[in-house]
């Protein structure tokens, strides 16, 4: 674009920068409504800090619950299945702890884009369920299936509630994009011990039980970061 | 020429700035209340005109300003020290103005015709742009162009406090003020395109 057109929007759109001034009153009372609550805070830790710190705590809490389990998936699985699997779930879940630490971190500087690579993992993931594991039919599909959406949900509400206070404490804008990363969050963990708990590995029902069971959990962060009033204090 | 790169000397100047506003954040942060007030008065007029934006009356936009230093003071411990601030205080103020609009088409929805329509109150925005043409330009863009429109010469931030504002890429933000700029060479009379 010219320079010349720019300095036209400049002039035109940036006006007289003077003329906006707050009026005084109003300036007097948001000092006295800030200094009245004002007390020392201390800043959160880095975002690789705190990425790693939740990354940790995905960890912890996945092989706490996977020892708990009877581990029939991990049995059951193959050497290359089992590598795949876990190669797309552990990067899907380093990816949703950074998403996770900038909505609590206002103004970070994003690595990538958020809407464009959450899809392609969450394609990544589809394509290996789809491709490695085999698609034999089941007439007790859906009996057989929705006993491991309600815990994958399970897992992950337990999850959510672990993590939602740490989080609560930095979110300052979008409270539906961070309940949405406290969904992913916790129902890619929901979905990890499922993987490694469920005897039935088999494509359809992976994808559509345990899938199936993240995506409402992305449904239901995201629905309650939005309805949840903002934590009131630092 | 990329936008927001046309004002070399102002983003110099603006490098000094920024590491002021830093020092100030870093203050604020331990409860100097002289920070607090040199942010606020330093800070408000920028924060008033981005939130203002396009035609908001000066009650409503004042409410808002008033709303988003409200929230700058609750978040203030996830401002990391050594970052920029504008873009940490514009991404909380992107989201005030965002709910300030939901909230208030939330209202208009529910309100009831009266038989007399009042009279229009004066805008901020109309008393801070001499041109009303171009606000009525802007506003036909799409909304996302619109706001990085806004921050890269109302509030005159860079390129990289955008989109960090924004919650994108560099990249994305470049695009988005390019299309805009494409859009608005179409659409500007025959005067502004000259001066183009």
């Amino acid at each position: 674009m010219p320079d010349n057109l720019q300095d036209w929007l400049n002039d035109r759109i940036a006006g007289n920068p003077t003329a906006a001034e707050p009026s005084s009153s109003v300036q007097k009372k948001i000092l006295n409504d800030l200094t009245a609550s004002l007390e020392p805070v201390t800043p959160l830790p880095s975002i690789p800090v705190m990425a790693a710190g939740f990354a940790s705590a995905f960890l912890a809490l996945a092989l706490i619950l996977i020892a708990m389990t009877d581990k029939a998936g991990l049995r059951l699985m193959t050497l290359v299945q089992l590598a795949s699997v876990t190669t797309v779930l552990a990067a899907g879940a380093m990816l949703v702890c950074v998403f996770l630490v900038w909505q609590m971190i206002p103004g970070s500087l994003r690595l990538f884009s958020a809407p464009r690579v959450i899809p392609v993992a969450a394609v990544a993931l589809v394509l290996v369920v789809a491709l490695l594991f085999p698609w034999p039919r089941s007439p007790a599909f859906i009996r057989e299936g929705w006993p491991c959406t309600l815990m994958g949900l399970g897992i992950a509400a337990v999850a959510a509630a672990l993590i939602s206070p740490i989080v609560r404490r930095g979110v300052a804008t979008s409270r539906t994009a961070a309940g949405a990363a406290v969904g992913a969050f916790a129902g890619t963990l929901g979905v990890a011990v499922l993987q490694f708990q469920c005897m039935r590995q088999q494509a359809p029902h992976l994808l559509v039980w345990h899938l199936g069971s993240l995506g409402l959990a992305i449904l239901i962060g995201a629905g309650a970061g939005w309805k949840l009033p903002p934590k009131s204090s630092s | 020429m990329t936008p927001g790169a046309s004002q070399p000397h102002a983003q110099r100047g603006e490098s000094t700035e920024e590491r002021e506003f830093m020092e100030l954040m870093v203050r604020y942060q331990r409860a100097d209340a002289s920070a607090v007030e040199e942010l606020v008065n330093r800070l408000s007029p920028r924060l008033l005109r981005f939130l203002a934006w396009p035609r908001l009356n000066p009650h409503e936009a004042e409410d808002l300003l008033q709303d988003c230093w409200m929230r700058i003071h609750r978040g203030r411990h996830t401002y990391r020290p050594s970052q920029p601030v504008l873009p940490w205080i514009f991404a909380i103020a992107r989201h005030t103005r965002l709910d300030g609009y939901r909230k208030r088409r939330r209202l208009e929805s529910r309100e009831k015709l009266v038989a007399e329509v009042p009279e229009p109150v004066a805008t901020l925005a109309a008393s801070t742009t001499p041109n009303d043409e171009i606000l009525g330009l802007i506003e036909t863009l799409p909304k996302s162009q619109q706001e990085v429109l806004v921050m890269l010469k109302v509030s005159g931030m860079t390129l990289e406090e955008v989109a960090r504002s924004t919650g994108s890429s560099v990249g994305s933000v470049k695009q988005k003020a390019h299309r805009a700029y494409v859009k608005l060479r179409e659409l500007l009379p025959k005067g502004g395109r000259d001066a183009g």
